[in-house]
């Protein structure tokens, strides 16, 4: 008998709620994370960081409760990466615990895409990600060495700022884009539950001294002297800032790449949580719910229902959010820099992607096609994640993002030997103890 | 609907072979638009491995023609040549692990000799012996030959599409035409074009609209590295099973090993190919045909085992039931030509193929060299009583 349990991708807030679902339902799920640990980025580690935030931490002990309970049910499969679905039904995980397998169903709760905004700079050696920070801060407990900058939007850079403070590693100023604290009567509309915890992540910056610089932008990052020197304009002022290690963070976006109707084939696939649509950890674990609802629906065969609205409460919360965090775009990239770095994985740049469009504009329209095969972007391991945002904006009247982005397998880079030794139970018809 | 414009020449598909009997065409003094239902390079073109290969090709007249288009691709990389910086000269390793393996190296040497190829064996011995090192141990002999190349469809296809004074459009599909006294009319997917003559040379997409010239689709699965360490040596050519000769030479590999295709890109990334499977469904990869692909290529050179793969793709070649292209005026349509069915030959044959169609729309000669090729084949054997 063949392995078809089903498959949860992803060990966060939704993907740990729909493995309770599916058990609860009678089901074996597989769920695979990269991680060593469940919790996801929000709920990493939670019990060797600092109590941040009562709330949520009694979340989280709720949720790793209730998967407990049903542990026993589910292959429960760490350190290991989902690294490719295929149309003939057939999954491929790698790592500690890979394997090849046909699930019956699959549902996917990856976690959103970090957006990071190319400027001058943002390649150097010392600029990360804010979230690639805090991943670390939460899974080693440890930051680079030196002054830590933080820069971009979002609320997730508030949170990021008062976890190095509670680690006590301050970051040496916030510089945000957006101006949030400008509205404060809309501020108010926002449910109890995110105005508490804004307000605890405030409080913490606030004691420890943290300035934050609204209305900023970080606008080029150079080298001097061994330090990032970090250029920030504010309505026409420009500051200098010198630190040793910058992390960025333009937002959040939804997360299917490489996953798309025409590469799963016949199997029903879900996608659940932040990868679905950006709305934060408690419309995630609703969401995760909702998809193992999906499968058990789909697995029964009864007539499908159609993809569930998420709770609109969510949803405003969100769009009020994004309304505070609004502003004009003045770092749009059309005015940067032309040797501005747009791919790192294959070091285009906007000049080049420039070049390509006003060359072809005096003949005919470059396709999508030709920006992957000729210009390089999205070609990369990265597959576009990174850079097909800006480029699909610099080209929105000639190219689509679905065009430009390949879906193509591995999901992300997966070292040949590993694909090899993931044993195939997609044929294997000793393989009795597999439900 | 309006004609939009009169052209001496419309060509239909702007992959490799379009586009080279473009810029030849415009060479001799035509007016040219191309027409492409996507874009340049939107198909094989695209998604070739761009090796430019006369020991893959069936021996006699395939060989002969892949030789000729070799040389002259040659010429045209010298110089201020139209494919210099493009069209880049190496070596290629073919290797045997198998007895039909190594008989399929012995046919590659006697062709080679027999037709006196401009491609030569430079050494022949035990894979100790090869210039690539760390060949993994199923590897019992290695060919290297002189003379082949390397040239990526897409890079091509601009080169030729930049430098030809023409018109492109797309996305425009040809839809129909009609060939009468005065010329053709062609109906593409955004109004009526005229012109003198019609060349079709849209790949698969030839098939819907010439339903006399039967055609298979065929794709093939490519399996793309990262760029590895920059302390390992790049291959200095591609480094081929014998099994892929046979697969598309003979009549069927039987046992002689899995064709792989191991191919350095100049990034340091490695490409890794390719099947050959009757569906033709565009973009379809598997996991379990990957992983065979790539368990065969780690047995030839084991230090693949350690990159990284970062993307695997399919791409379509459209393949002509006796295996040779389709190239030439259409039987009673003889201001109508068709370029097609290369199978994944037309990376070589591009740079001869649209020479020789240039010469004859231009002169109305045919060169003898391409009879074999003529889609007329397909209607005589149908007047064969069975």
């Amino acid at each position: 008998m063949i392995d078809t349990r089903p498959l949860i991708v992803g060990a966060g807030p939704a993907g740990l709620r729909a493995a309770i679902t599916l058990s609860d339902a009678g089901l074996h799920p597989v769920l695979v994370d990269h991680a060593p640990g469940i919790g996801g980025a929000v709920y990493a580690n939670l019990r060797a960081q600092p109590n941040l935030t009562p709330k949520l931490t009694r979340e989280a002990c709720i949720l790793r409760q209730d998967f407990e309970r049903v542990r026993p049910r589910v292959d429960l499969r760490l350190s290991t990466a989902f690294a490719a679905f295929d149309q003939a039904g057939t999954a491929l995980l790698t790592g500690q615990a890979g394997m090849m397998f046909k699930p019956r169903a699959v549902i996917f709760a990856t976690g959103a895409r970090e957006r990071i905004q190319p400027r001058p700079g943002w390649t150097l050696a010392g600029v990360s990600s804010a979230g690639a920070l805090q991943i670390a801060l939460k899974t080693t407990g440890t930051l680079p060495l030196g002054r830590l900058l933080l820069a971009g939007t979002g609320p997730l850079l508030y949170a990021i700022a008062a976890q190095m403070v509670a680690a006590g590693r301050a970051p040496v100023a916030v510089i945000e884009t957006g101006n949030p604290l400008r509205h404060p009567l809309m501020a108010l509309r926002l449910p109890a539950p995110v105005l508490t915890e804004a307000a605890r992540y405030m409080g913490r910056l606030l004691l420890a001294g943290v300035p934050i610089l609204s209305g900023t932008d970080l606008t080029r990052i150079e080298t001097r002297n061994g330090a990032l020197i970090a250029h920030t304009s504010r309505q026409g002022r420009w500051a200098e800032i010198a630190v040793d290690h910058i992390g960025l963070h333009d937002g959040l976006a939804r997360n299917d790449f490489g996953i798309s109707a025409e590469m799963t084939g016949q199997t029903p696939v879900f996608q659940a949580g932040d990868c679905r649509s950006v709305l934060g950890r408690w419309a995630a674990e609703d969401d995760g719910k909702r998809a193992a609802e999906q499968v058990l629906h789909a697995l029964k065969a009864t007539p499908g229902r159609a993809a569930i609205a998420p709770d609109q409460r969510f949803v405003k919360t969100q769009t009020l959010l994004a309304k505070l965090f609004a502003r004009a775009p003045s770092l749009a990239a059309p005015d940067l820099p032309d040797d501005t770095v747009i791919c790192r994985c294959e070091n285009r740049s906007l000049g080049d992607l420039k070049q390509a469009l006003q060359a072809a504009s005096e003949q005919t329209q470059t396709t999508a096609r030709t920006l992957r095969l000729t210009e390089r972007f999205g070609m990369g391991p990265c597959q576009g994640r990174q850079c097909l945002d800006w480029v699909a904006a610099l080209t929105a009247d000639t190219t689509s993002f679905a065009d430009l982005r390949g879906n193509r397998w591995p999901i992300k880079p997966v070292r040949v030997r590993d694909i090899l030794d993931a044993p195939d139970f997609t044929v294997d018809p000793s393989h009795q103890d597999l439900k | 609907m309006q004609p939009t414009d009169s052209y001496d020449l419309v060509i239909a598909g702007a992959g490799i072979i379009g586009a080279s009997v473009a810029w030849h065409a415009t060479q001799r003094g035509l007016r040219v638009a191309v027409i492409d239902a996507k874009g340049p390079a939107a198909a094989a073109s695209g998604a070739s491995d761009g090796a430019v290969s006369v020991a893959s090709k069936r021996p006699g007249l395939m060989a002969n023609l892949a030789d000729a288009s070799l040389c002259y691709a040659r010429e045209m990389a010298q110089h201020n040549g139209i494919l210099k910086g493009i069209f880049h000269p190496r070596p290629t390793f073919i290797f045997a692990r198998s007895a039909p393996e190594s008989a399929a190296l012995d046919r590659l040497t006697r062709m080679l000799h027999d037709q006196s190829l401009s491609v030569t064996i430079h050494q022949d011995g035990a894979a100790q012996t090869s210039a690539i090192s760390g060949l993994g141990k199923d590897i019992t002999r290695v060919i290297e030959l002189q003379g082949e190349a390397h040239m990526l469809g897409y890079q091509a296809t601009h080169a030729y599409l930049r430098a030809a004074k023409c018109d492109l459009f797309w996305p425009r599909s040809l839809e129909a035409y009609e060939p009468g006294p005065e010329g053709v009319r062609v109906f593409t997917s955004a109004g009526e074009m005229n012109c003198a003559q019609l060349v079709i040379a849209s790949g698969i997409g030839t098939m819907g609209l010439l339903p006399n010239v039967p055609m298979i689709a065929r794709s093939g699965q490519l399996i793309v590295s990262d760029r590895g360490p920059a302390s390992e040596p790049n291959l200095p050519g591609p480094l081929t099973s014998a099994a892929y000769l046979l697969d598309k030479t003979a009549n069927g590999r039987g046992d002689a090993g899995l064709p792989v295709v191991i191919d350095p890109l100049h990034t340091g990334q490695v490409l890794i190919g390719s099947t050959r499977e009757d569906h033709g469904t565009e973009r379809q990869t598997d996991i379990a045909t990957v992983r065979r692909l790539l368990h065969s290529a780690v047995g030839c050179l084991p230090r693949l085992a350690e990159r990284r793969i970062i993307r695997v793709f399919a791409g379509v070649r459209s393949a002509s039931l006796d295996g040779l292209p389709i190239v030439g005026a259409l039987p009673e349509e003889p201001n109508v030509v068709c370029a097609t069915g290369f199978e994944g030959d037309g990376i070589c044959l591009s740079a001869l193929i649209g020479r020789e169609i240039a010469a004859h729309l231009a002169t109305g000669q045919s060169s003898p060299d391409l009879a074999a090729l003529t889609p007329g084949r397909f209607s005589s054997q149908e007047a064969i009583p069975a």
